[in-house]
């Protein structure tokens, strides 16, 4: 199996139970960070961080500008910011205007992560009511990274994995259980 | 419509940029400089970089447009409305109280968001007579544009709106703003009184015996070396038990003038001046 260095999630309306299912499944020692963009209130800027802590063993919080990445870490993008992944192995964040009327944008997350992982990066779009996300996963591709969309079938709101097959061949279309088991094989 | 800027293409711009307008371009972040070039190529229909560095080279008056338009617009009024409740309720309460009249610089400012919404906070508060304002910017036009009231689009009042309803609950913002053609345009009179300075406050201005410097969301355009250098800066322009307050998710606490400062406020991100 390919050496990967991160994976990055992108999900918005009824991604959060699949989410929540994914990462409670990562073990402790899980070798490497995982990127969440998820779509969220602007306004609110607590308590998403906990919910999403309840089940998982991994430890989850909103990088600040400049925070280094690390391994083993769930990094959720944070409320009204663009969270990109900047060479260096650091975040930076923005205030840029929306894309898709989303920020953050999952597309804009996911572009910047496929520019500096290139093919050691794994993209997995989720469940959502947008197109967001089908661009950013199809730079993921370009750029030689594994790219993975929740079954549609499966999905609560496949708008967002059926705009990735709109534009670009993905390599899995994986249900969740799928996609559980994928990524523990990363570990 | 160009979809992607590499790596030579925006040192070239960069170059070209501190050639003939020795601004240095090189310290900013750079993911969000390359998003900010693509905005300014595509918004005035380049098909190629060359072309886009010529006219750079040959036209001043076009470039101060470019510097203007590749701005971040956070395009939002009372963003992260606690912290500027916090500010009314706290800090500006505390500040008066110690320092009886207190200057404010909001530097580098783009669409003068913050500038309405501290303009607005110190009228209800009845505090403009106790406060006085300054703001700076390297683009005149952006200078310009602040004190002809700034405009919004309709459409995007939503979060301003929004955001207020938190920091206000009993008000609207749209008592100080009038909509035209689906555009929202600023009660201008509220700015009457700011002080603008055309001038980067790094370099050209000298600027100090602030009592409060407001600078969200701006150093997140930086790599670290600028970011250090603009935290310098900024806590020198600060008397000692100044404040300084950045954005939500700023941390500038690896900074080497951090030292010199007191995390007052951890959630909202203001830190106190505590020694020269």
């Amino acid at each position: 199996m390919e050496d990967y260095k991160a994976i990055i999630i992108g999900g918005s309306a009824g991604s959060f139970q699949v989410v929540t299912r994914i990462i409670s499944s990562l073990p402790k020692n899980f070798p490497l960070p995982v990127f969440l963009c998820l779509h969220r209130l602007k306004q609110v800027r607590s308590g998403f961080v906990e919910a999403l802590s309840i089940k998982s063993s991994l430890p989850i919080c909103e990088p600040n500008d400049k925070d280094s990445i690390k391994p083993g870490m769930i990094y959720l993008a944070p409320a009204n910011y663009h969270m990109y992944i900047e060479l260096g192995n650091k975040f930076s964040l923005s205030t840029e205007e929306p894309v898709n009327h989303s920020r953050p944008s999952i597309d804009l997350s996911f572009i910047s992560a496929a520019y500096n992982y290139k093919r050691k990066l794994v993209g997995i779009i989720l469940s959502g009511a947008n197109k967001d996300g089908a661009i950013g996963l199809k730079k993921v591709k370009e750029n030689g990274g594994l790219t993975i969309i929740q079954d549609p079938n499966e999905s609560q709101v496949s708008t967002m994995p059926n705009a990735c097959l709109q534009i670009m061949k993905v390599d899995h279309v994986f249900t969740t259980n799928e996609i559980i088991r994928f990524i523990n094989k990363l570990a | 419509m160009i979809n992607d800027i590499g790596i030579v293409d925006t040192k070239k711009i960069i170059a070209t940029v501190a050639e003939t307008y020795s601004l240095d371009l090189s310290n900013l972040a750079l993911t969000a400089l390359k998003r900010r070039i693509l905005k300014v190529l595509n918004d005035y229909n380049y098909t190629s970089v060359v072309d886009f560095v010529h006219k750079i080279e040959t036209d001043p008056r076009l470039f101060e447009k470019y510097l203007s338009d590749g701005m971040v617009d956070t395009t939002e009024m009372f963003r992260d409305p606690s912290f500027w409740r916090d500010l009314r309720d706290i800090h500006l309460p505390e500040l008066i109280k110690t320092f009886n009249n207190i200057k404010v610089h909001i530097p580098g400012i783009s669409s003068g968001d913050e500038v309405y919404s501290l303009m607005i906070l110190l009228k209800e508060a009845k505090l403009t007579n106790r406060v006085s304002v300054t703001v700076s910017s390297l683009s005149q036009l952006r200078l310009d544009a602040l004190k002809a009231g700034a405009q919004y689009d309709f459409r995007k009042m939503e979060n301003s709106d929004a955001n207020y309803k938190r920091f206000n609950e009993a008000a609207e913002l749209s008592n100080y703003y009038k909509t035209e053609n689906n555009k929202v345009i600023m009660d201008a009179s509220l700015v009457d009184s700011v002080e603008i300075i055309k001038g980067s406050y790094l370099k050209d201005l000298d600027l100090s015996g602030f009592h409060l410097v407001i600078y969200p969301n701006r150093m997140i355009y930086f790599n670290s070396t600028l970011q250090d250098k603009v935290v310098e800066k900024l806590v020198d322009s600060l008397v000692v038990g100044g404040l300084l307050c950045v954005g939500v998710k700023e941390n500038i606490e690896g900074a080497v003038s951090a030292k010199k400062l007191l995390c007052l406020n951890t959630n909202e991100k203001i830190y106190k001046k505590r020694t020269a």
